[in-house]
């Protein structure tokens, strides 16, 4: 595994707030397995990337206690209010850095999540998808 | 018959034997296994063996739950087996006589027929799990006339050429490339993948195991009947792989049977065998035979010599008594049961287990860190060097300390499985679950197994570092025999070798080296090959085959990009840059574009960059002779698709011109995934087109293989110099040297200026003047579906606006990696990817003219530094503008720009103006590139250029460069064919010279 034990709480917990329950698609992030879909990325990864990565995945957590509001928590260890209004604040930060590293996080745990089966389906995408020109109902 | 003498000592040297087998073993049958067996701390020589028991040397007893890999289902020499081999021996029976079918093949065949329900009257014998995969298939191609097979990631189906095509682990096909069978992997339990592979019509059969040999994982039976029933609807057979399963193992005769489906073919073997003589059976389906039969079509040859002898029949017939009389699946079943319940149990003691996963007598228990500081950091430890690890340190310590036998059950799974045979005793099972229990409990302790493994796994990290740490440093146990001179890898013949053919280090001589196999390699490697000389070329990463392709963005991007596809430019933008590693580099991964350069572009580098011979007109026949042989043309109208024909609609509203993308391929299905690999084998990549030649005219493509450094020796190169490379982790091992006369490299403009200036090439220039083409792209959202997956890649293009240095083109991508473009988290990313099939995506991308950057080499890696500068800031504005223009333009009712400063989500055309109007700076922009070129750029000045206009590299003799870094500028067009048409000059050059 490449996500230690402190990285999978992270991890969960950014899958959780990413794609929480409710919504368009029942299918949460947990229920996606977007974490054992992240920790076999990263075990795909050359060492040094995968070191990068985890390194963004602990400053991203351990961020959360000098944001704003400075409660003292880490990302995995807050509520869910404080998670979404911290993964927010990414994404619209006036530093670059940090809008960047929301779009990875995002894409990271998008990749995971939209490999799920049941979010594809509900996504639309499974069946057709599947299906090149060859399979009729296309070709004109 | 003369007497003869039976007192020959037999008995004696065969028990002599048993008590040295190591020796005799090590020197002759097994000799690196023996070792190995012994740095793992397996060096027990066992001298008997009974029932679930073997005893060593010293008469200490052994709990074998390994059983031999399951074939001592029914214990080791049990007595119903040898009595009936004795009865046969005595008989003297007339076996294998080739005049009529064994009786006792004929007994077993009704035996099992009636097992597995009386609809399987017929069966074929061999010798082993392999050889009945071997006939299934056969039986599969010559019933259907279709060739390919679907198989199951972590399935196993044995190691012939044929069967070891379908196995599921990658690492165990590592150097059997390319494969003797046509076979696609699908997940398990993923019935989808079943229904797409199969809709393609081509499928001959789906073979799988119902529980997974090696990961003991179950399929669903629910799976398995729609799996069953879309292969009847596809004319598809479907075979079960009951090798392990089959004969009661997992609580039925047969696990498919149980799971309510009728496979055409059902293969068995190990338990079959009584554990006394090899023997394996495909029993054919009553339907199958008879449509065999009754088509006319030749049955398979498989008269195998000692396939229904009948000491293995006999063996057969005795196993089937013994496991009748046993009432084998509900025993099993019983068994199974004490076995989990006892592993749950442990699982609440011991967190270091994951889950327990199996059924019957076949179980497995998956291990995880534990949340333990020192033991997880010993976890830790021991995963850096191999991720089984912890797995493998519980299989050591519960063979050394509590004399149990258990296997790791598979590459890359950190688990322990056992297969205790039917015969063990409750008091067996219980033991079993004790030893288990004490060694996991010593895990905690700080002599745990973790520190038992110690000594191994410091062996297997100095295997690692053998490289870097001399011999004489490394424990006796560890050096290297001395070679013998034919032992190293004989690589002469003309042909492409891969990772597995590498068996020590490599030496080789050439008249030309090329190294790099995208674009500008293949394509000089082609021209060079003409000449009849000798011709090495030298590829960083694997063999890219279609049947290992995937729709998995993260296991495409992490397999076949360099960096994982993570590598990134860093300046005032960050901005992410993709470059493929594998044989063909860019051309199998990119959306096969094939532009010449503009003309205003080509003057350019002659006026503004000095650079000679590239007039539009001296380009022109090295243009004419690669677009012929890629094949090029423009994307077909019936494949184009509604995303694509969107683009059309909306150009012809704004009255912009556009036409169809001229791409590399033929026979493009629409299937939208160029970018992770075509899975039709459409593309016409340098794969396909370029090295094939190179290697019919006589010469070797090495893949695998990551040059370091090149040699230089008084100013001229004599060759280069590095590592073989593992395919997917990247680990080095044999060390690479190549002497060539000549050397060109083409490794693409981030990895050649990186070598250039590993090899003391590093004059400011090299690895300067990096250029891209920025670019974006939108989301369109619409009202009518769109179905945006289908259709090319890439079909339509606005060129209208290059003379702006801005091109808009159509787009897609893998629907995980486009949906980043959404905006938001939560609930309000969630909304939005449930709009997706009525989505477009288009993109653009400018010239990059004033913007540039470096490459410098950071030890092995290239640190790419890029700023987006004013004039590109302001084409980068107008293009996203009018790319946002086109989308309304073509009814979108809201268009996802991802750019900061302006609304997630324009929904009126108006807004347009919002982007024209903005105040944007660089890193306003989410852009990335994969056009990347200049770093080692032609021209006359060596202060200013890298190369001259036939691509040798100033100061240094013999060496050329010959891919996309020798631009001075951008080609104003996507680079690909000017790349080949360039390294086609530079290659008839080389060759001429």
């Amino acid at each position: 595994m490449a996500l230690s034990e402190l990285d999978r709480r992270i991890v969960t917990a950014a899958a959780e707030t990413m794609f929480p329950p409710g919504g368009a698609f029942d299918t949460d992030g947990l229920e996606a397995n977007v974490v054992p879909y992240v920790d076999d990325y990263l075990q795909r990864l050359p060492r040094f990337d995968r070191m990068q990565l985890l390194a963004f995945f602990r400053v991203f957590d351990a961020g959360m206690a000098w944001s704003e509001k400075r409660t003292g928590a880490r990302f995995h260890t807050a509520d869910a209010v404080s998670r979404r209004e911290y993964l927010s604040s990414w994404e619209n930060s006036p530093t670059y850095s940090r809008r960047m590293g929301f779009q990875g996080l995002r894409m990271v745990l998008t990749m995971a999540y939209a490999e799920c089966p049941a979010v594809k389906d509900a996504m639309g995408v499974t069946s057709s998808h599947d299906d090149s020109f060859n399979s009729g109902g296309f070709v004109s | 018959m003369n007497a003869i003498n039976t007192d020959s000592g037999f008995r004696e040297r065969l028990e002599e034997l048993l008590t040295s087998s190591d020796h005799l073993n090590k020197k002759h049958v097994h000799p690196k296994l023996a070792k190995l067996l012994d740095i793992g701390g397996f060096s027990t020589v066992f001298a008997r063996a009974e029932g679930p028991y073997a005893w060593d040397l010293s008469g200490t007893r052994y709990l074998d739950f390994l059983a031999g890999g399951g074939v001592f289902f029914i214990g080791r020499n049990h007595p119903v087996v040898h009595h009936y081999l004795d009865t046969v021996l005595d008989r003297r029976t007339p076996t294998l006589n080739g005049v009529h079918a064994s009786h006792l093949a004929s007994l077993l065949t009704e035996r099992l027929n009636i097992l597995a329900g009386g609809e399987y009257p017929h069966t074929v014998y061999a010798n082993s799990g392999t050889e009945a995969s071997d006939i299934a298939v056969r039986f599969a191609r010559q019933a259907t006339r279709k060739s390919r097979f679907l198989y199951l990631e972590g399935a196993f189906h044995g190691r012939s050429c044929a069967a070891i095509s379908m196995c599921g682990f990658p690492a165990l096909k590592e150097g059997q490339d390319p494969v003797a069978l046509f076979g696609t992997p699908v997940r398990p339990n993923d019935i989808a993948a079943i229904r797409r592979e199969l809709s393609h019509g081509d499928v001959a059969g789906f073979m799988f195991e119902p529980l997974q040999g090696l990961t003991t994982l179950p399929l669903d039976p629910e799976y398995l009947r729609e799996a069953a029933r879309l292969c009847r609807q596809h004319g598809a057979l479907v075979i079960s792989d009951e090798v392990q399963t089959g004969l009661g193992r997992t609580g039925s005769w047969f696990r498919s049977r149980a799971a309510g489906i009728t496979p055409d073919i059902i293969t068995i073997s190990k338990s079959l065998s009584g554990g006394a003589v090899p023997v394996s059976a495909a029993l054919i389906h009553e339907d199958l035979w008879s449509r065999i039969r009754k088509g006319g079509i030749p049955f398979p040859s498989y008269d195998e010599p000692f396939s229904e002898n009948d000491l293995a029949m006999a063996a057969g017939l005795a196993t089937l008594d013994v496991l009748e009389d046993l009432d084998a699946p509900a025993e099993s079943r019983r068994m199974g049961e004490i076995l989990r319940t006892g592993m749950l149990d442990l699982a609440k003691k011991h967190d270091v287990i994951d889950h327990v996963v199996g059924d019957g007598l076949m179980m497995s228990v998956y291990f995880r860190d534990s949340a333990r500081p020192a033991l997880w950091a010993q976890q830790r430890l021991m995963s850096m060097a191999d991720k089984t690890a912890f797995g493998a340190s519980i299989n050591v310590d519960l063979f050394g300390s509590e004399k149990v036998l258990v296997q790791v059950p598979g590459p890359g799974i950190n688990a322990i499985k056992f297969l205790p045979p039917i015969v063990s005793t409750d008091n067996d099972l219980h033991d079993f679950i004790k030893a288990v229990d004490a060694s996991l409990a010593r895990c905690y302790t700080r002599q745990g197994p973790a520190v038992t493994l110690g000594k191994s796994l410091f062996s297997s990290i100095m295997r690692q570092a053998k490289t870097a740490v001399p011999e004489q440093w490394l424990p006796p146990a560890m050096r290297t025999e001395p070679t013998a001179p034919d032992a190293a890898p004989r690589l002469d013949a003309a042909r492409i070798y891969e990772y597995g053919d590498y068996t020590g280090d490599i030496v080789e001589r050439c008249d030309y080296l090329v190294i790099g196999s995208g674009p500008g390699g293949a394509i000089a490697a082609r021209e060079l090959a003409q000449t009849g000389k000798r011709v090495l070329v030298l590829e960083g990463g694997p063999v890219a085959r279609r049947e290992e392709f995937t729709d998995d963005a993260g296991k495409s991007l992490a397999r076949w990009y360099y960096e994982g596809g993570t590598r990134t430019a860093l300046g005032n933008v960050i901005m992410p840059t993709m470059q493929a590693r594998c044989l063909g580099g860019g051309s199998v991964f990119n959306s096969a574009i094939c532009l010449r350069a503009t003309e205003d572009c080509l003057d350019k580098w002659q006026t503004d960059h000095g650079v000679e011979g590239v007039s539009p007109a001296e380009l022109a026949p090295h243009y004419d002779a690669v677009e012929k042989l890629m094949g090029v043309r423009p994307t077909q109208p019936e494949v184009q698709g509604r995303r694509n024909e969107m683009f059309q609609e909306a150009c012809n509203e704004l009255g912009w011109t556009s036409e169809a993308i001229k791409r590399n391929e033929n026979g493009c299905k629409g299937s939208g995934r160029c970018l992770l690999g075509c899975p039709n084998g459409a593309k016409l990549g340098t794969d396909a087109r370029g090295i094939p030649d190179v290697v019919d005219a006589g010469g070797r493509v090495f893949t695998s293989v990551m040059v370091d450094r090149l040699i230089i020796r008084d100013g001229q190169v004599v060759g280069a110099e590095g590592r073989v490379s593992h395919p997917e982790n990247r680990e080095r091992s044999h060390k690479v040297t190549i002497h060539a006369d000549k050397v060109i490299v083409a490794a693409g403009a981030i990895n050649t200026p990186v070598l250039l200036r590993n090899s003391g090439i590093n004059r400011a220039i090299v690895g300067g003047n990096l250029r891209f083409h920025p670019s974006g792209f939108h989301m369109g959202l619409f009202d009518d579906k769109v179905e945006p997956w289908k259709g090319a890649t890439q079909g339509m293009h606005c060129l209208q606006f290059l003379d702006e240095g801005i091109k808009l083109e159509s787009l897609w991508a893998s629907p995980s990696i486009l949906a980043i473009r959404f905006p938001g988290s939560g609930r309000t990313l969630k909304r939005h990817m449930a709009n997706y099939d009525r989505v477009a995506t288009w993109a653009t991308w400018t010239s990059g003219e004033s913007s540039s950057g470096t490459v410098r080499a950071m030890g092995g890696r290239a640190r790419i530094s890029y700023n987006l500068a004013e004039g590109d800031i302001r084409r980068l504005q107008e293009a996203n503008a009018k790319l946002a223009e086109m989308f309304f333009a073509a009814g979108a009712k809201g268009v996802i720009t991802g750019l900061n400063g302006i609304p997630a989500v324009l929904d009126d055309p108006s807004q347009v103006e919002l982007i024209r109007q903005a105040t944007f700076k660089a890193s306003d922009f989410p852009t990335g590139s994969n056009h990347v070129f200049g770093t080692a750029r032609m021209g006359t000045d060596p202060e200013t250029s890298v190369c001259d206009h036939n691509g040798a590299v100033h100061g240094i003799g013999n060496l050329y460069v010959a891919d996309g870094s020798l631009f001075p500028a951008s080609p104003g067009v996507n680079p690909m064919l000017t790349i080949m048409a360039l390294a086609h000059k530079i290659g008839a050059h080389i060759a001429s010279a």
